[in-house]
């Protein structure tokens, strides 16, 4: 009953809005970024959303669980710190770009990131943009761009902070934070340390008896130290090193008597950027080597599968203004060497890219025209451009839209891997139009916004591994063309009286992600939906504050998706906390008590992968600073 | 190391005609050997039997059959996919695998063409085996999640005479989870002989497997299993692969640095060597002439050299110092 009530609320709040009531809010963000040109990071026309990882309130562990729980990203997971990716706006994993500090971090050889790997406190800010960003990004912007960055702020501070949590099924995670600085000179360091057994129970049905996960532990740590240098108003040098390692179980499908298959992930990624500002001009400049391992093993098969890349990256942009007209122009070069037994001999790759944004501002009309080519060796991607608009209709309401061509690159494996991989391979690219619409209210201490994003994606050279008419082994092929289109809504409020807080947000997203033309193998009639990509989402999240006091609910809602086997139930997942913070001049300490999957739902994410029944974690967070 | 070429051939008599039993042992494998390599002919000829093999050598895989003798019945995954289940085969030590994703075909020869095959021996390789007993990260565990789904993997044999499929079937369950009582549940773990002769007169036999775990990716129950002992009507005309001994040389052995070969064949030829536990260390295709292989990175011991081409095959004792 509870449920069927809240999701005749998920559902519901659409008609409250047609009957016309006023809501506001700006979801639009101001230009603060510091990683790369605003122009790139704030563009015209895309629906963004952000977060900014506070110091003593942080209590997610790792990004995929902040995105599972705030944003509508599909999170392909399977229980806390497991291998985790993503489907945003129906694309596949791979259609998601992820940004360090302005670098793409996703391996070249895979074509995507582990969402689980990324300690939420590593970051100052996490962004989502979403829908395509090729024309500003290059590689695999096409179904959104996540971008995690670090900044520093030149303020006298020594600060000090940790959080620790506990959960159950033995999951412990430790983080640090110390950050020591000047109006000159900043330095910060992060460490991060997870462990767990995940050695939870679960029931595949009711006349079965309850069954506990094996072969589910993780160690995850790492560390990452930020040094910063600001000579003066306008040079500002930044350096970054972050090394992690981890080491994962992989637990058994509810198909599979038992896996004793593990997986290790080390990488090292080191940064430098060199930021110069003036009234008129920002000039950046910046350079990275990473260096990434992925260890699978598993002993019961005999098999082993150690892969490795390291890339380097070198970026110059330049930013300027004349009146109402920006102008961005950049360079990027990557060269990346992979390693692989499936590999013949270690390839090597070495991309060019150059990039350029132009922003008009006349009146309530804001407009950004992108473009970006590049070049794997002498081969060209395609031509990326796109074009973003955005009307200030009135106080409270902005129209926004976007047209943009955007590119994913085949994969090492798609190229290399032996046997299957297929030199020949094109890109994958496409078209994509969206365009939206922003209500926002704003009234003393009451903020609300209501915002409506439609979309329509056609990606053709979609990359397939499939058995092609008298091979014997499977390949890479460009064989499928995929059609996705749906609707965004969201819906946000803040207001504040006397003591009390309250902040709302929810969201609903309806999707369709279909390939437009019938394969054998694999098997894929045409129109027909895509894996893992559900239809039906929604969420909402509210807070109420008191005193220092929070109780926050988050409940969502993922419809059914198709798997390559039988298709997935819909499922509600919801999570309480309560938090507690206490103020003082150099101590904040602030503790909090979580209940996840709160009902206790008996649900699958991934096919054949339980999830945790209901569970609990506890928390404490210090800050102390001078 | 001593290599032995054993032929066995089975005449047994059935009523009025003599038949002949493909056991593939003439194929002198060492334990834990195995071809899935035929070299040219794109098969082997075994018997009164021709068996397909259509092998990629850039990726090392095959589809069709090979002959093996692995006898690991532990070992679950592809890496081990040419062992039986029965760490053997029918009363012998050497079998054949069969690869069939998709249907796969046994040709005959010589005086068995046309007539009735009488039937063969049959069991689960150890990779199709495991994977249906303890699922994997492909393929279920027979009986699901529940232990209740009514699974089964099905081998389906037919005939083909003058290029027509015909309308018989036999079946044989490799593995039958369909009972309501759970407990009926089996997968086959021994050589089984199947009749055939209810076929009737045929050219040749197709084999297609079937599966209840059938996904996107098509059937993902491993695709294997194997066979031994196919009696066929008829006695063979040829059943030993003709040695080419006289057709090279190899010198020095013992020796330590350099191995080489001189080849007198215009057929181009492959020679392997194998360690003492069957591992093939070196693979090379020659041609006509003296050929000579740098050796230095092995370690010393006894190594089984083996020569093979379309004509025959022939196979010595290699020490290196």
């Amino acid at each position: 009953m509870i449920r069927l009530a809240l999701l005749v609320f998920l559902f519901g709040y659409n008609l409250i809005l047609a009957t016309g009531q006023e809501l506001s809010d700006t979801t639009l963000l101001e230009s603060v970024e510091v990683v790369a040109s605003p122009l790139r990071t704030s563009p015209i026309g895309t629906r963004s959303e952000e977060w900014n990882i506070s110091k003593s309130q942080n209590n997610s562990t790792n990004i995929a669980e902040l995105l599972k729980g705030e944003s509508s990203a599909f999170i392909k997971t399977y229980g806390s710190g497991s291998l985790a990716t993503s489907s945003i706006r129906g694309g596949s994993a791979g259609h998601t770009a992820i940004l360090w500090n302005g670098f793409s971090i996703q391996s070249p050889m895979l074509g995507l990131h582990d969402l689980g790997l990324f300690p939420s406190g590593f970051y100052d800010k996490v962004s989502l943009q979403y829908g395509g960003g090729s024309a500003t990004w290059g590689n695999g912007a096409i179904g959104a761009v996540l971008s995690l960055s670090n900044k520093a702020s030149f303020i006298d501070q020594l600060v000090l902070s940790t959080q620790s949590t506990l959960g159950s099924f033995g999951n412990f995670h430790q983080q640090v934070q110390f950050n020591i600085g000047n109006s000159k000179i900043q330095s910060g360091t992060r460490l991060f340390y997870q462990e767990g057994q995940n050695d939870f129970s679960y029931r595949i049905n009711e006349d079965l008896p309850e069954k506990k996960q094996t072969n589910s532990a993780l160690l995850n740590k790492g560390i990452l130290q930020e040094l910063y240098y600001q000579p003066n108003d306008k040079n500002t040098f930044a350096a970054y090193f972050w090394k992690q390692h981890a080491n994962r179980q992989i637990p058994p499908l509810t198909t599979q008597t038992k896996n004793i298959a593990y997986q290790k992930d080390d990488f090292t990624r080191l940064a430098l950027h060199w930021k110069r500002r003036t009234n008129k001009l920002l000039l950046q400049s910046r350079a990275g080597f990473f260096d990434d391992y992925i260890d699978y093993v598993d002993n019961q098969i005999l098999l082993r599968s150690l892969t490795h890349f390291q890339s380097i990256i070198g970026e110059v942009e330049a930013q300027w203004s004349l009146d109402n007209h920006q102008f961005n122009l950049g360079v990027n070069n990557t060269f990346t060497k992979a390693f692989a037994d499936a590999y013949a001999s270690p390839p090597t790759e070495n991309r060019i890219a150059a990039f350029g944004s132009y922003r008009f501002d006349w009146l309530s009309w804001k407009t950004q025209l992108s473009i970006r080519q590049e070049w794997i060796g002498s081969k060209a991607s395609p031509l990326v451009p796109s074009l973003g608009i955005e009307k200030k209709l009135t106080n409270f309401l902005i129209l926004q839209a976007k047209v943009s061509r955007n590119f994913r690159l085949p994969t090492f494996n798609d190229r290399y891997w032996q046997p299957g991989g297929n030199i020949n391979l094109q890109a994958e690219s496409g078209w994509s139009q969206e365009m939206g619409f922003t209500l926002k209210h704003k009234k003393e201490k009451f903020k609300a916004s209501y915002s409506t994003t439609a979309f329509n994606r056609s990606i053709n050279n979609w990359i397939l591994w499939s058995k092609q008419e008298g091979q014997s082994f499977w390949s890479a092929n460009n064989i499928a063309k995929v059609w996705s289109r749906g609707i965004e809504q969201r819906i946000n409020m803040s207001t504040k009286w006397k003591r009390w807080e309250f902040n709302f947000s929810s969201g609903y997203d309806f999707i369709l992600s279909s390939n437009q033309i019938s394969i054998t193998t694999p098997r894929i009639e045409a129109g027909e939906q895509l894996n893992y990509v559900p239809i039906h989402q929604a969420f909402i999240n509210g807070t109420l504050g008191w005193k220092k006091w929070y109780a926050s609910y988050q409940h969502s809602f993922t419809g059914q998706v198709e798997t390559s086997n039988e298709p997935l139930d819909a499922y509600h997942v919801a999570s309480f906390r309560i938090q507690k913070q206490w103020t003082s001049k150099h101590f904040q300490p602030s503790f909090f008590v979580a209940i996840n999957n709160l009902w206790n739902a008996n649900y699958r994410v991934i096919d054949r992968r339980p999830m945790p029944d209901r569970n609990f974690q506890i928390g404490i967070n210090f800050l102390i600073h001078k | 190391m001593q290599l032995k070429f054993t032929l066995i051939l089975s005449f047994v008599s059935f009523g009025l005609f003599a038949q002949t039993t493909t056991n593939f042992e003439e194929f002198d494998l060492n334990a834990n050997e195995h071809i899935n390599e035929s070299f040219d002919v794109e098969g082997f000829y075994s018997g009164n039997t021709f068996l397909p093999n259509n092998y990629s050598a850039m990726f090392d895989s095959y589809t069709g059959w090979s002959i093996s003798t692995h006898s690991d019945t532990m070992t679950p995954g592809f890496t081990n996919q040419y062992s039986s289940i029965t760490g053997s085969g029918y009363e012998s030590n050497t079998f054949a695998v069969a690869s069939a994703y998709s249907p796969i075909k046994v040709g005959l020869q010589n005086e068995s063409v046309g007539e009735v095959v009488e039937g063969m021996y049959i069991t689960n390789s150890t990779y199709a085996f495991l994977s249906m007993r303890d699922g994997d990260s492909f393929a279920k565990k027979f009986g699901g999640e529940t232990g209740n789904d009514p699974d089964f993997f099905l081998l389906t044999i037919q005939k083909y005479l003058n290029g027509t499929l015909g309308d018989e079937v036999v079946e044989f369950y490799l593995a039958d989870y369909r009972f309501d009582d759970n407990s009926q549940d089996y997968i086959v773990d021994d050589w089984t002989f199947i009749n055939t002769s209810s076929l009737g007169q045929a050219d040749s036999l197709l084999f297609s497997l079937t599966s209840s775990d059938v996904g996107d990716y098509g059937m993902n129950t491993p695709a294997t299993f194997c066979v031994d002992n196919i009696v066929t009507f008829g006695e063979a005309t040829s059943t030993k692969t003709p040695s080419i001994a006289a057709s090279y040389s190899i010198f020095p052995n013992p020796t330590s640095e350099f191995l080489n070969i001189n080849y007198e064949d215009s057929e181009k030829a492959i020679l392997q060597l194998f360690d003492s536990s069957g591992k093939i260390v070196l693979q090379q295709s020659i041609a006509k002439g003296t050929s000579s292989f740098d050796i230095r990175h092995l370690t010393s011991g006894a190594y089984a050299l083996r020569l093979k081409n379309v004509k025959g095959v022939s196979s010595e004792l290699m020490v290196i110092e």
